[in-house]
């Protein structure tokens, strides 16, 4: 069971990725709305996966995410993202991210790109 | 670009949400003619050479379904019924957009599109007047008749230079 914090400033895009890895089995330690909810949360918990939204208002994913894997490298961070948004994606790839997943997102693309990530997991 | 993004709009509707479309309205006019109606209007802007701006209206049946659809059947609290609704009308216009923007000349290459913005608030709705006011061209309405309710899309292609 992986530690997952969401960020993404749309409501409903939250509480469908909080009830995908729900379902997948992880644990779900915090569901930030932007950069500064986010940058707590990593403070408070223990973490193993972030999934990120690319375009937030205020400081966007690339930003938060890059600060993230500043202050732990072992972090995993996967954006999520729509078309039109591929130069952020090779930005937050540059920065450290593990992988992305284009909307619309469905438990299939979720746990598949978790399933790259964290191989072992699935083997428990 | 206006069936492109119809082919889109039919793919999410029909194979990503499992919306049936019972039949489609679809005229081009100017933007005096613009009007929306309908319960929850969300509007996304895309960048390229020039500013192109795309109003998705619903009906409150639609947005309904599609809270239920992502939420997998799960009850939603009742005082976060307006906000997810809403929220839920913007999610729908960012991603057909994204969806679109691939089938653009060059794959879209270079094309950005901005947060979508709700369009529910006095200031909102006085962007979109002055946007009705101006000497915009290439306007697409299509008003979408589901088995869930009605849609509407406008696409606008505004002349302004990025």
């Amino acid at each position: 069971m992986l530690n997952i914090l969401i960020v993404d400033d749309s409501i409903i895009v939250r509480k469908q990725i909080e009830r995908i890895v729900t379902h997948l089995g992880h644990h779900i330690v915090c569901s930030a709305k932007n950069y500064e909810e986010a940058m707590s949360a990593q403070s408070n918990y223990d973490i193993d996966l972030v999934t990120m939204d690319i375009t937030m208002t205020g400081k966007n994913g690339v930003t938060t995410a890059t600060d993230i894997l500043a202050k732990d490298a072992n972090i995993k961070i996967v954006m999520v993202t729509s078309h039109g948004q591929e130069d952020m994606v090779a930005d937050s790839l540059k920065a450290g991210a593990s992988g992305y997943i284009l909307k619309p997102i469905t438990e299939d693309k979720l746990s598949n790109v978790i399933k790259k990530i964290f191989p072992d997991e699935w083997n428990l | 670009m206006i069936p492109k993004l119809m082919i889109q709009v039919r793919k999410f509707l029909n194979e990503d949400m499992q919306i049936k479309i019972k039949d489609e309205i679809v005229e081009f006019n100017d933007t005096e003619s613009l009007n929306f109606v309908k319960d929850y209007t969300s509007a996304i802007c895309t960048d390229s050479e020039t500013v192109s701006v795309i109003v998705m209206s619903f009906d409150k049946s639609v947005i309904k379904y599609l809270v239920n659809h992502f939420m997998g059947g799960e009850e939603i609290k009742e005082e976060e019924i307006d906000v997810m609704y809403s929220s839920m009308a913007d999610e729908v216009v960012n991603t057909i957009v994204g969806l679109f923007i691939p089938s653009l000349p060059d794959k879209g290459k270079g094309v950005k599109i901005e947060p979508p913005i709700t369009i529910n608030d006095i200031l909102n709705l006085k962007d979109l007047k002055e946007l009705k006011e101006s000497k915009n061209r290439a306007i697409l309405n299509a008003n979408i008749v589901t088995n869930v309710g009605t849609l509407s899309i406008s696409a606008i292609d505004t002349n302004i230079k990025k």
